[in-house]
Order: C-alpha cells, then structure tokens, then sequence
C-alpha cells in the first residue's frame, strides 16, 4: 500500500481529517522546497501537493502563477525540483502530490517518461490541472503502471455522468473543487458538500476538497464532509509575505491543522481501504452543513 | 473491413479506404491528427461542452448562417476585393528570368470593417456568444487587430467586452489599444508580457467567469471546439477568394500565401484549398532576428510537438517545456505556438512553411505601399515577403494569391522606427 493510502487509512480510523498543503516547488526559491517539506510536517500536515513551476499556468491563481514566475526566474527547472524532493524523501512519511502541467508532461516523451520520473524522485502521485477527464486516459494508465495514485478534479456543475466517470478513473482521492478558479477570496462554495457527497456515491476513495479555501472556518467548514482540505493560495500567500518565510508557511499550517473537523471514527478499515469497497460500505456518511465540528 | 469471398470463404487482401479529405477534420476529439485536443481545466469543461453543444446547433441552424452573412455584408463589408497587383507583378518580374515570374493577386482584409480579417471569426463569435446568452467576451490581442474586431462585434451586439495584451504590445500597437478603448472594451495589459501572456491571462479569466462570459479567441487555437469553429469562421476569406479567382481567371489559382503565426490568416485562407491537390499553399512563419532560441516566433518551422494553450501543437519550448521568449516586428505573430491544424497541414506535407524575416517584412510593408499604395500590416507583409520571393520561382503563366490579412496603419509609428534604426 503507498504512502497516500496508509495516510488516509490511518485518518480514518481515528475520526480524523487533513491538511493537504499546496506548495509551489522553488518557492521562493530552489533550495527552499526541502526545508518547507520539513517544517509544514512538523506542523502536522501528512500529505502535500508540490506544483511544478510552468511559464504559462493557465489553471492556476494569480498567487500560485506569481510564485511560479518567482522560482521560475530564480533558475527552477523540473529537473532541479525533481533532485531536490528526491534528497528530502527520506527525511519524510509524508505523502507528496506532484501537480505539474500536461506541458511539461508532454514534452518529456510519452506520458510514462516524466511519471517515472516522479516515482523515482519519491512521489506517490501526480495531479495534472491542465487536463480533463477527456485527456486523462493516457496518463492515467502511465501513472497506474508506475505505481502513482492519480487523483482528478470534480468541478462544480458537473453532470452526474461526469462525476461518475471521473470517480471511477481517479486513483488515490477525488479532488471536488469548492468552486472555479483558485484565489482563497470568496471561500467554498455552497455545493461543494452536495458534490463531495454525490462523489461518495461511486467511490470509496478519499474524497479531498479545495480551491478558495483561506482561513480555518473554511478549513473546518469544508472537512465537515471532505477527508481533507486542500489549502494553496493563502499559503503561498503567507510564505510570500512572511520575513521568514518557512515559519510563516509553518504557522499558517498548524492554525489551519488547528482547526480540521473530527468525524466518526471508523476502526479496523484500514487494511482494506487501498481496495475498492462497495459504495456505502466505507467512509462515514459526511456530517450534514451547518453542523459543528464533532470533536 | 476485411472482405470475404461467399464462394470460396477466402479473405481479399484488404481495400485500402481512401484518405479522408483534409478538410474533413477535426474528429469528434477535436484532433487534426495527433493534433488538438482537449487540454483545458477540468473547471472548463462544461464551458467547452456547451460551446461544443451550441455550435453544432448552430451548424444545423440555416438561420443563424444567413444573419452571419447579413452582418459581414453590411457591417464588415464583405465581400472584399481580390486586386491583381500588377507593378507587384512586375518588381517580382524584374527580380527573375524573363518569361518567369507569376502574377500576383491580393486578398484584400485590409478592406474589413475595422482593418483586417479579425472581424470574421469576432462577428460569428459574438453571435455566436449572444446566442449562448453570453453577456461579455474575452478576447487576447497582439497586434491589436484581433482586439479592436472583438470590440467592435461586441459593440455591434451589446455585449461587454474585456481585452487582454501585453505591456509591450500596447506601447508599439498604441493606436489600436486606444481604438479599442474609445469602442468601449476594457484594455486589460498584462505587465512585461506579449501575446502569449494576453492569452494566458484571457484563459484564466474565463476559468473564473465562463458562466457569464465567453472567450473569444483571435486565431484557431486552445481547446477544442476552438481551433475548428475560429477556422471555420474565418475560412470565408479563401471561399470568397476561391470564388474570385475562379471567376478572372476560369481556373484554379496556382498557390497561395498566407502568414503563419497563430493561423488566423493561414487557416482563414487555406481552409478552402486543402483539398485541392493543385493549389499550393505557402504559410510564412515569423523569423524575426536570427533562427537562434528567442530570436524568432517560428513556431511552426522550428518548433515541436508540444502542448500550449490547450492544444497539441507545434510549440517553442526549451527542453523542459517552458515556454520560449519569441521575437518579431509583427506584434500579431509574435507567439510561441500555433494552430493544431496548421501542425496537422505541415505534417501531410500540405503546406509549405518558410519565414520572413524582420528585414524582410519590412521591406515588403514599404515596397508594397510604394509600388501598388496599400499599406499591408507588418503581419501580412511577411507573406508580402515571401510572396515576391514564391512568384519568381513560379512561371509567368501562373497565379499566386496572397493574403493580405489586414492594413497597416497601426504599424505607421513602429515601421517608421524600425526602418530608421
């Protein structure tokens, strides 16, 4: 079982949820991606997504395309990145994410070129923001023969039929997108919880949730039915502003851990939860909105 | 499939199916061969369904074809004049051997509404987006065409429209970023970034707003449906023009030109002749200052395979994937990628590609509105450029047809510094 899958089994078995850091590989410059790794796990973040600077990020925010300007004009290259996780993998457990753009991907080869790459380097799976459902097959199939977990987006208004087929295609969790476009401003939207529990429907896999998501109340909010949020821009955001921008990064992240939702236990599922279950039979049944935090 | 022979119960050997007709692509994928594609947000994917959805509706919808026809004729002015460009001709002429050296014929885009060919794709765009109930539209602009034409089709259809371009850009094409204001669109510049960043930006916009807004593009380029319906908008230029020719000269033309850059102006001209073995078609790339990295915006000559702006294309990228910085003195073609079915065109060996360079094309911008007094934009003088070079190699029997994508006013300040330095 990888590293995503034991996370998610232990955090189910102890009623917990999680913070998933969204970091911007070489931000603020190259060298610094090890050290925050480090710290954001001291913090009690267990899992991370780490984006790979790309020249035109179409899917990204305005803070994450800066920060990705940033590392990009401080010398980052995939390469560079790669060799940097790789000396911090065995310093450790956490799982890491790599989301890199179907530019770069493509332009390494065949889509299994770059994922062995990532595997390599000590990632345990690959989220691409620039690919649909319709692209994905390809890169899915490599990801699976390299053994990476690849999760993939469920976006608000999406119809049943999609959300169904992306479901049944991601590995490692299904992404719900609280609402369009990234930015921490606005906050999840109202149907994210209808989205995140329509995804339950046809999965067993952890379903995660982000995008807009910038102070603890959405964190403690949003966890009240996802298995984890995700927290990007006001990260970057925070590292950014801090004079020390590792403690800044650091602190955002326990204040956020701080405030992640319990839910009900659910013992003794651990062993099993790499496999597919029957729909139903596996994670609690997502509290319902408006209800407090249950710990 | 293979056959069987009832008889004998032997299988023949199997029948090679012709090849599908060039003009017969993208496929439900949206691929031109290996390229297109699909390559947006997940976030984007209903948006482009339902533009998916709604252009097939409108394809089926005679209705919809007739008011586009209504609005090019009265408000874009088309059709456009196809002008035997004799004393063109004849400098072409002196250049060659006697007896050599094809007459030469200009599409006239100059002659649109707003100054060039940007207007077709923008007109049935804009209808198209009134129909999908869309109440503003993102266009990106280098040259400042594409986004005066977006403001113009937004204007004529009461929508809002909102126009990306990079700093530089808006400085050496500040006549056209101030027509675009005075339209009433909203001149977004994006800091230290060309065309490729205005598009970019557009892109990301339309992530946050695709609900309410619909993004325009100038050239057939991003995710499908795009690169087929901006072609097939724009492919009204070669029709017209096939139509011309077929009727001065009772026959094909022998070739035609057409600037590559993204492909507005090659896909808009060539779309009518692809499937015309006859007709050669040349498509001139963007060389800029040199062929070296940066240097150049040959996307289609000298780059590769590789994914931007949501589509499979030919791309300049360092090894990585990183994006190129591009150099050339038509603002318009100074992009790193190009059209997926321009890539798809280079690949059958349809379209020959070559490049002007910088020099090139401003010598042709200033030959031309000597020798014949049309100003051509510096885009469209680099198929200018080419185009003399071409017809001298041509014999004088021939006919070559160039596109003449649009006028060069907003060049007036720029071409006068260039060619002083």
């Amino acid at each position: 079982m990888g590293r995503l899958e034991d996370i998610f089994a232990e955090l189910r078995r102890e009623g917990r949820s999680a913070l998933i850091p969204s970091i911007c590989g070489h931000h603020p410059g190259p060298g610094s991606t090890a050290p925050l790794l480090a710290a954001l796990s001291g913090s009690g973040a267990t899992a991370f997504e780490v984006g790979f600077p790309y020249s035109d990020p179409v899917a990204e925010g305005p803070v994450i395309a800066k920060a990705m300007r940033r590392a990009l004009g401080a010398g980052s290259t995939p390469d560079s990145l790669l060799s940097e996780v790789a000396a911090a993998r065995s310093a450790t457990n956490a799982a890491l994410v790599a989301v890199v753009s179907v530019s770069l991907l493509a332009r390494a080869g065949e889509p299994g070129v770059f994922v062995g790459r990532l595997r390599d380097s000590g990632f345990d799976g690959l989220i691409v923001p620039d690919c649909p459902l319709e692209e994905a097959g390809p890169l899915c199939d490599a990801a699976r023969k390299a053994g990476l977990s690849m999760p993939l987006y469920v976006a608000p208004g999406a119809p049943p039929e999609r959300v169904r087929a992306i479901a049944e295609q991601a590995t490692g969790f299904v992404y719900v997108m609280a609402r369009f476009g990234s930015g921490q401003s606005q906050g999840p939207g109202g149907d994210a919880a209808r989205l995140i529990a329509e995804v339950r429907r046809h999965t067993t896999l952890p379903v995660v949730s982000g995008f807009g998501i910038g102070t603890p109340e959405q964190v403690r909010a949003v966890t009240l039915h996802a298995d984890a949020a995700v927290v990007g821009s006001a990260l970057v955001r925070r590292i950014d502003e801090s004079p020390d921008p590792i403690a800044g990064g650091a602190a955002l992240v326990r204040e956020f851990c701080a405030a992640l939702s319990h839910r009900q236990p659910s013992p003794g599922r651990g062993a099993e939860s790499g496999a597919h279950q029957a729909p139903g039979s596996g994670w609690p049944q997502p509290a319902g909105a408006g209800e407090g935090p249950r710990a | 499939m293979t056959q069987v022979n009832p008889d004998t119960g032997a299988r023949a050997p199997e029948k090679p199916l012709p090849p599908p007709p060039l003009s017969h692509a993208p496929d439900e994928h949206g691929r031109f061969g290996p390229y297109g594609g699909r390559y947006a947000p997940e976030a984007l994917a209903g948006a482009l369904e339902s533009l998916e959805r709604a252009y097939a509706e409108v394809c089926r919808d005679e209705r919809f074809w007739e008011e586009l026809r209504a609005v090019l004729a009265s408000v874009a002015g088309r059709p456009t004049a196809l002008t035997r460009a004799d004393r063109l001709t004849k400098f072409a002429r002196s250049r060659v051997h006697q007896g050599r050296g094809a007459t030469i014929w200009l599409k006239r885009e100059d002659l649109c509404h707003t100054g060039s060919e940007a207007i077709n794709g923008a007109m049935g765009q804009a209808l198209l987006a009134r129909r999908m109930g869309k109440s503003r539209v993102i266009a990106e602009t280098g040259s400042g065409q594409h986004g005066v034409a977006a403001a113009s089709a937004a204007a004529h259809f009461g929508l809002a429209c909102e126009v990306y371009m990079g700093e530089a850009d808006a400085e050496r094409q500040a006549l056209n970023a101030r027509r675009i204001e005075l339209i009433g669109a909203r001149v977004s510049v994006v800091p230290s970034g060309g065309l490729k960043d205005a598009m970019t930006e557009a892109m990301r916009d339309w992530l946050a707003s695709s609900e309410s807004s619909f993004l325009m593009p100038g050239a057939p380029v991003g995710p499908h449906p795009y690169p087929m319906i901006v072609r097939d908008f724009q492919s009204i230029v070669g029709r017209e023009a096939k139509g011309q020719a077929l009727r001065a000269l009772e026959r094909m033309p022998d070739a035609v030109v057409a600037c590559a850059g993204r492909g507005m102006s090659a896909a808009g001209m060539f779309f009518a002749f692809v499937d015309e073995p006859k007709v050669k078609l040349h498509v001139v790339d963007a060389g800029g200052r040199g062929s070296g990295p940066g240097e150049h915006a040959a996307a289609l000559l000298r780059g590769e395979p590789g994914v931007l702006h949501g589509s499979y294309s030919f791309a300049l990228q360092d090894e990585a994937g990183q994006t190129l910085a591009t150099t050339s003195c038509a603002a318009g073609l100074d992009y790193p990628g190009t059209g997926p079915e321009l890539a798809f065109w280079k690949e059958r060996g349809r379209i020959q590609v070559t490049a002007a360079s910088d020099r090139q094309a401003l010598d042709a911008f200033a030959l031309l509105a000597k020798v014949e007094g049309i100003l051509p934009s510096m885009e469209a003088a680099h198929a200018v450029a080419e185009a003399i070079r071409i017809a001298g190699e041509m014999g004088a029997e021939e006919h070559l047809l160039v596109c003449l994508g649009g006028g060069g006013d907003k060049d007036v300040s720029e071409a006068a510094r260039l060619i002083g330095s």
